[in-house]
């Protein structure tokens, strides 16, 4: 049973649907004209190799004779190129100097033959000037020279003005050789462009005639003299992307189900399955694929770069710039103004996801780069004003890619061979046939080869032919495409095995120059882009020498030019220079390191200690001295004599006497303070110190009051009243208090100056202090009639004078000090009124004297005699120390001198 | 005090004191243990006694017993001193001491400017004016040989010198013979210090062999002669 394939699904359906049942897309064409019939078998997929049709008169057979020609042209032309597209190789100057192979004119010469007319005469006549379509794939100037154009274009678009519907199979002859892709392009007119550019040439006139915009549908009027492109040109305000907007706003018309199933199509085969209301869009997609057919064509092409036209010169720029990431920047005056004006729109066009390079619409490698990414590929540019034609582009490539006979492969897979030849080209072509399992192509199901105007009847055949071989277009172009994504791009060109043969080193080997020397082919020169991607050895490529730096030589950047090095002081490795480990030392510094040497020897050496005696020299006059004493004290104390007599009244120093003065000046029964500030070891001195004066004052009935700054110091003066002063019987809370401690120190010391309550809340046995007798009438330091401060520490002697004595007014102080203590509380001594210490006792002499000044015999006078041998005994012990010390200082002198005169 | 008049205190008291004084007198055959007893045991005893002294004397009546007084001044006050001293017990634990600062602040600030205020008033001011008028208290001589003594001893403290160039410092001739006297005078003042601290001890011993004799005469004689 016979089979159709559907355009849009591609899934079989039996012949005698019309309309896919999966799809619901329509098998057969809406016309049944001839011409429109050619191109909707050809969008409809029936390719050859699906239905094992026979190859169509020019089909195959054609094809590889053009590709023949076009190789030897090319190989002629020493430029071997990747170039699918025929027009994009073959040279102009080759079109003019052989005419033989001028394929095009052989198409026109079939064209005539098959037709019976001669559009290029009646062309040259109506539109002489005009540029033409051909003028595109013959690269040839196409602002001045029409006459290298096929002329039927600019024919088909002068008698399309004066011919409204101009796809009828009864149309003249002429406009029967028109392709009905075109005047159906002009069927329901174009929307007129919207903003002016002001540059009216940027378009090639067969395009802009051919998309003339008709506001409300008016057709142009046949009888008018002016054709829609010199409307065009007296407008002089249409830009291709000001057209291709209006276009946009018409599919925006359409219904979205319609648009979304054109979306899907190919521009060809949506040209002819759609109405034709959408079949100015898909004409218009037909031509975008056509110039990025051209474009994908210009890129790939070997050949020199100023043989190529500048349209596809520029593009080919532009998309390497796309592939590099670089935004388009391209001089307006180097490419057409159609080119131009998209990529004014598009100015820093990025490509948004990998490999979706081949995606826009101005890369050369969309084709293929369109289906090497499982995502459609978008464009993106700054502001996300992609225009939505854009995207339909993107779309509608891609649905291309999926149908059999899109528009985009029919130029890509009209592939330059490889410079090695027809086979490297069928190579690769293998390669890229093997990885599709189905190849629709136009040319395939092309129309009926007697309804088919000449040429393109013969170009169908070429690409045919080429498609059957390669079928390239559902292909995943990873291993075939010689074009790479914008991921793809550093690790595919550099990975060998993925390039074609002729990229590969090997071809660089001897070996492949002698098959291109047997192929009688040139060396290719190469691109620029191209070139400086050769691998590494390329002496060719090295034979542009850079100024500007060397190749490099290994890495991925090899053979790179004026790579920057990757750190200047990493690449340079120097070896290190070598100094001298041997010291420079000079004399004076060996002579200061001798010298520490030497102190540091003489360190570690250990002296010899010498044995200590069994008795030493000390401690025998230490135990003799204490032996002394001891029997000199132990007969004193033990005989108890006081033979030693006390110092006289002349003898008595002034600040005893001054003291005994003062106490002998106060009232019966005056209160008194008595500070007893010192340490129990100290105690026997300063007991023996105070207790004449303590006496005296006991005679005097004085109330006395007790404290201490220390806190052995309560207890020690409890001891001195209840013990040494024992005669008296003085009587705790009556005739003495005893308020004990005083906390903080010489803060203490002022605070009790202050406010003595605050400080003795309670007495030493806990009583009120402040409601007994000796403290009866005293609220302050300055009610006291004495203050005596009995200590062996001068530091406390001088808090008391420092804290206390200011604040004590008039009232006297007296100091009872150690005798070591005396020395440093003397200058305080005075005998004036404001003398801060009236008078001062100290030690036992103090005491001893103070006996004397009252009369009355006490410790001092017990101890005397102790104290008085004692002291004579140290005195004497002192003489006789030395002595001895001086008598051995003379003797060792003496030795000295005595063995220094033997030396002599 | 005979033996038979002596409480059992004192009696106790005279014991431990006759003994103790022995064991410090070991000390005249060399660092014996007798001596470190009596040492440890001094020391001991005076850190208790203080302590209770500290408690019996300042803490309870000055801050435990306002606190139950019926006088409301006295416990504010007394509530006052408490806080400041409780937060001076944080002192004991590291990672809490920092909450004793503000008291040891206090304390420190009071007593610094206590101490100074002290000296200023009471030692300083005074001190400069006995000098000035020193020739009217005092007789010529006496006068001036205290006013060359103070001199002489401040100006060999003066460690001032003169320094020429390329040459070693030397003080002034003038400066390092009145340095010189001062120096005099330090060791005049440092002997009798010395001579102090001498008969300081002698009446310590003096005083210590007659509460032995009393000890053995009075305590010994009697309780084994009767």
């Amino acid at each position: 049973m016979a089979e159709r394939r559907c355009p849009m699904c591609g899934k079989p359906n039996p012949e005698h649907l019309d309309v896919c049942k999966f799809c619901q897309a329509r098998l057969t064409p809406l016309s049944t004209q001839s011409s429109q019939n050619n191109w909707e078998d050809e969008s409809s997929g029936e390719t050859h190799s699906n239905q094992n049709e026979p190859p169509q008169p020019g089909g195959d057979d054609d094809a590889q004779d053009w590709l023949n020609k076009f190789r030897s042209g090319a190989g002629t032309e020493d430029a071997p190129s990747l170039d699918t597209e025929p027009e994009a190789a073959i040279d102009k100057d080759e079109l003019d100097s052989d005419g033989g192979d001028n394929w095009l004119q052989r198409i026109r010469a079939l064209q005539q033959a098959d037709q019976g007319n001669d559009f290029e005469s009646q062309l040259d006549e109506e539109s002489p000037g005009d540029l033409d379509a051909s003028s595109i794939f013959d690269s040839g100037n196409l602002d001045t020279d029409g006459n290298q154009a096929p002329d039927w274009l600019d024919r088909s678009n002068h008698e399309r003005t004066s011919n409204d519907t101009g796809l009828s199979a009864s149309s003249p002859p002429g406009e029967e050789e028109l392709p009905d892709w075109l005047s159906s392009g002009r069927e329901d007119g174009l929307p007129e462009p919207q903003t002016d550019t002001g540059d009216k040439d940027v378009f090639p006139d067969w395009l802009t005639s051919g998309f003339e915009p008709q506001e409300g549908g008016d057709q142009p009027d046949a009888g008018q003299d002016t054709t829609p492109h010199d409307q065009a040109s007296s407008q002089g305000e249409d830009t291709f992307l000001d057209f291709l907007s209006s276009l946009e706003d018409e599919a925006a018309a359409t219904p979205p189900e319609e648009r979304k199933d054109l979306s899907k199509l190919p521009q060809a085969e949506t040209e002819i399955e759609s109405t034709f209301l959408d079949q100015d869009n898909e004409t218009l997609d037909y031509f975008l694929d056509l110039d990025t057919g051209d474009l994908t064509s210009g890129d790939i092409t070997a050949g020199p770069h100023e043989d190529l036209p500048d349209p596809f010169q520029e593009p080919e720029t532009a998309d390497l710039e796309a592939e590099a990431g670089f935004a388009l920047e391209s001089p307006d005056e180097e490419i057409p103004a159609w080119l131009s004006s998209l990529g004014q729109d598009d100015d820093s066009y990025e490509f948004s996801t990998a490999g979706s390079a081949s995606d826009s619409p101005l890369d050369p490698i969309s084709a293929f780069g369109a289906e090497e990414s499982d995502e459609p590929p978008t464009l993106q540019r700054p502001g996300d004003e992609t225009p939505d034609w854009l995207r339909e582009l993107g779309t509608g490539k891609e649905a291309a890619e999926d149908q059999p006979g899109g528009v985009l492969p029919e130029f890509d897979q009209v592939e330059e061979p490889a410079p090695k030849g027809d086979e490297a080209f069928r190579d690769w072509f293998d390669e890229t046939d093997k990885s599709s399992e189905t190849a629709p192509v136009i040319a395939d199901s092309g129309p009926d080869a007697d309804e088919m105007p000449g040429w393109l009847k013969n170009l169908g055949a070429v690409v045919t032919g080429t498609i059957e071989d390669d079928t390239i277009f559902e292909t995943e172009t990873d291993d075939s495409t010689p074009f790479i994504g914008q991921d793809d791009f550093d690790d595919d060109l550099l990975d060998v095995e993925s390039l074609p043969d002729w990229l590969t080193p090997e071809s660089d080997s001897p070996e492949a120059s002698e098959t291109i020397d047997d192929s009688n082919l040139s060396p290719a020169e190469l691109p620029g882009w191209l070139e400086a991607m050769r691998p590494v050895g390329d002496k060719e490529t090295s034979s542009t020498p850079a100024a500007d730096g060397s190749a490099e030589s290994a890495g991925p950047l090899a053979g790179l030019h004026a790579v920057l090095p990757a750190e200047p002081g990493i690449a340079r490795f120097k070896k290190p220079p070598v100094y001298s480990a041997k010291l420079r030392v000079t004399e004076s510094q060996l002579a200061h390191a001798d010298f520490l040497k030497n102190l540091l020897a003489v360190e570690g050496k250990p002296e010899p200690i010498p044995e200590p005696s069994l008795v030493s020299s000390q401690r025998a006059l230490r135990w003799l001295t204490a032996l002394i004493l001891t029997i000199v004290i132990g007969f004193v104390v033990i005989g108890g004599s006081q033979f030693v007599p006390l110092p006289d009244r002349g003898a008595i120093p002034d600040t005893t006497i001054a003291a005994s003065k003062t106490i002998s000046a106060l009232p019966n029964e005056a209160p008194v303070l008595l500070a007893f500030d010192y340490e129990p070891g100290t105690a026997g001195e300063m007991h023996a110190a105070a207790a004449a004066l303590v006496d005296h004052l006991m005679l005097k009935a004085a109330r006395l009051t007790l404290v201490s700054t220390l806190p052995t110091g309560p207890a020690l003066a409890e001891y001195f009243i209840q013990t040494v002063q024992s005669q008296h019987d003085y009587t705790s809370g009556t005739q003495y208090i005893n308020l004990g401690y005083i906390p903080g120190g010489p803060m203490g010391v002022l605070s009790f100056a202050q406010i003595p309550q605050w400080i003795f809340p309670r007495s030493y046995e806990g009583l009120d202090p402040w409601k007994t007798q000796p403290l009866q009438d005293v609220n302050s330091i300055s009610d006291f009639e004495l203050v005596v401060i009995i200590t062996d520490d001068p530091d406390t002697a001088r808090s008391w004078i420092e804290q206390v004595q200011p604040r004590m007014g008039d009232t006297p102080l007296l100091a009872v000090v150690s005798a070591q203590a005396e020395p440093l509380v003397r200058p305080y001594y005075g005998t004036g009124p404001g003398a801060q210490v009236r008078g001062m006792i100290s030690g036992l002499s103090g005491g001893a004297a103070y006996e004397v000044t009252v009369g009355r015999a006490n410790l001092g006078r017990t101890y005397w005699d102790a104290f008085s041998i004692s002291l004579v005994i140290a005195v004497g012990a002192i003489l006789i120390g030395g002595t001895v010390n001086v008598v051995k200082f003379v003797l060792a002198r003496s030795k000295k001198e005595y063995k220094g005169e033997e030396e002599e | 005090m005979s033996f038979f008049e002596m409480n059992s205190a004192d009696l106790i008291g005279a014991i431990l004191g006759f003994g103790l004084t022995l064991f410090i007198f070991s000390y005249a055959w060399g660092d014996t243990p007798f001596f470190r007893l009596a040492t440890h045991i001094f020391i001991g005893v005076a850190a208790g006694y203080a302590t209770v002294i500290t408690l019996y004397n300042v803490i309870l009546p000055q801050l435990i017993f306002p606190l139950f007084s019926e006088n409301r001044m006295e416990m504010i006050l007394a509530v006052v001193y408490l806080l400041p001293s409780a937060l001076m017990l944080t002192k004991i634990s590291p990672r809490l001491s920092k909450l004793g600062n503000p008291s040891m602040a206090i304390l420190v600030g009071v007593g610094a400017a206590a101490a100074v205020g002290g000296a200023v008033i009471g030692t300083v001011f005074p001190q400069v004016s006995a000098s000035v008028a020193i020739f009217e208290n005092q007789s010529f001589f006496d006068a001036g040989f205290i006013v060359v003594g103070t001199l002489a001893t401040l100006i060999y403290f003066h460690f001032s010198v003169l320094k020429k160039s390329e040459q070693p410092s030397l003080k002034g001739q003038v400066v390092q013979v009145i340095g010189w006297l001062g120096q005099v005078f330090i060791a005049i003042t440092f002997g009798a210090l010395f001579a102090g601290v001498y008969f300081s001890a002698l009446t310590a011993l003096i005083e210590r062999f007659s509460f032995i004799w009393t000890f053995i005469r009075d305590v010994l004689l009697t309780a084994f002669l009767g």
